[in-house]
């Protein structure tokens, strides 16, 4: 019976180890996308912003408060999505944290997939141990 | 005689000077509405990049655009600061994070205001920063731009002139005695980046 738990406790790991960095890629290509967060300026605001702003100046700054870089994130909501007549290369989010806003990023994807990818492991070793402690052993 | 005609001329052409460069200085201030202020903190952690944000903030610059020159203070409330998540901010309160309880308010209050080097719509402004207690001199660049008053009045804002401000700067945690719990360390950046803009105009605001 021991041995039995062992075994399942291999293989589990294993699997979880390969399955839970294939499903984070997966996800990733399938809803990951790169875009800029802003802290969004109000409407007046940007309004104002947009019949001040002059050729030149920064675009991101426009709508709101820019992140530093660019961040991928996990299907972002749609409707948040800010392409500036300014400038269309880029994809702005708006994220209004005041709000309780905060999208998933690919990066915490990556790192969740890392942890279990380790306690899959983890387990595997266990597993392998119990089956290894558990074996038959010849009378002599 | 004659010493005491120079001297009064003297006197009397210093105080006209003094009088114009104070005309020339007007008196912003922040605070009339949280729509006019944006500001944001960011920071690298093992899972995410973390970022929060405040509509609060309260204060006064004093500024000759003209001349670059002026005076800026300004305050933010611990306790208006979020990150998106209500735990984390919860955490950020907390004594072992800013102490929002103990110091529940970070502020600015500035030293010197010149001119930036090669820049028109820009100053150098050194002062006080202050952070869970603890006071550091903090130089930073400072754009601003006049907002037309005509301009300001169709975006729906309050009567008066606007000045435009943004800046950005990086905060050591630790440098403003925040000790990082050891289960945060490596795992959480001790440095914030942090990011201003914000409207302030010549009407008072209606709370003061």
């Amino acid at each position: 019976m021991r041995r039995r738990l062992g075994g399942w406790a291999l293989v589990a790991g294993a699997a979880l180890g390969v399955l839970a960095p294939a499903l984070a890629a997966a996800v990733d290509a399938a809803w990951g996308r790169e875009v800029l967060p802003i802290a969004p300026h109000h409407t007046d605001v940007v309004a104002l912003n947009r019949a001040t702003w002059q050729l030149g100046e920064p675009v991101a700054e426009v709508y709101g408060l820019p992140a530093r870089a660019p961040i991928r994130v996990i299907r972002p909501d749609p409707a948040r999505l800010v392409v500036p007549e300014e400038d269309r290369t880029l994809v702005l989010l708006a994220v209004d944290r005041q709000a309780g806003e905060n999208p998933l990023q690919a990066r915490t994807l990556g790192v969740a997939a890392r942890y279990a990818m380790l306690a899959g492991a983890a387990l595997s070793a266990a597993g392998a141990a119990v089956r290894w402690l558990g074996r038959p052993r010849s009378v002599s | 005689m004659r010493f005491l005609t120079i001297l009064a001329l003297g006197v009397t052409l210093g105080l006209a000077a003094d009088s114009m460069a104070r005309a020339d200085t007007v008196a912003y201030h922040v605070g009339h509405d949280p729509k006019f202020v944006n500001i944001g903190f960011e920071s690298e952690a093992e899972f995410e990049t973390i970022i929060g944000t405040t509509n609060q903030a309260r204060g006064r610059i004093d500024g000759d655009l003209a001349h670059g020159t002026g005076s800026v203070q300004l305050s933010v409330g611990v306790a208006s600061l979020r990150t998106g998540i209500e735990m984390r901010d919860e955490t950020l309160r907390a004594p072992a994070w800013l102490d929002a309880t103990q110091f529940p308010e970070i502020g600015f209050v500035s030293k010197k205001v010149e001119p930036a080097p090669d820049r028109k719509d820009a100053v150098r402004v050194t002062g006080d920063f202050t952070m869970h207690g603890v006071s550091r001199e903090l130089t930073v660049t400072v754009s601003w731009k006049a907002i037309p008053a005509e301009a300001a009045a169709r975006a729906g804002f309050p009567a008066g002139e606007w000045l435009k401000v943004s800046t950005e700067f990086d905060v050591s945690l630790s440098a403003h005695g925040v000790k990082l719990p050891a289960i945060a360390i490596g795992k959480v950046s001790d440095t914030w980046r942090v990011k201003l803009a914000l409207f302030a105009g010549t009407a008072e605001p209606e709370h003061k």
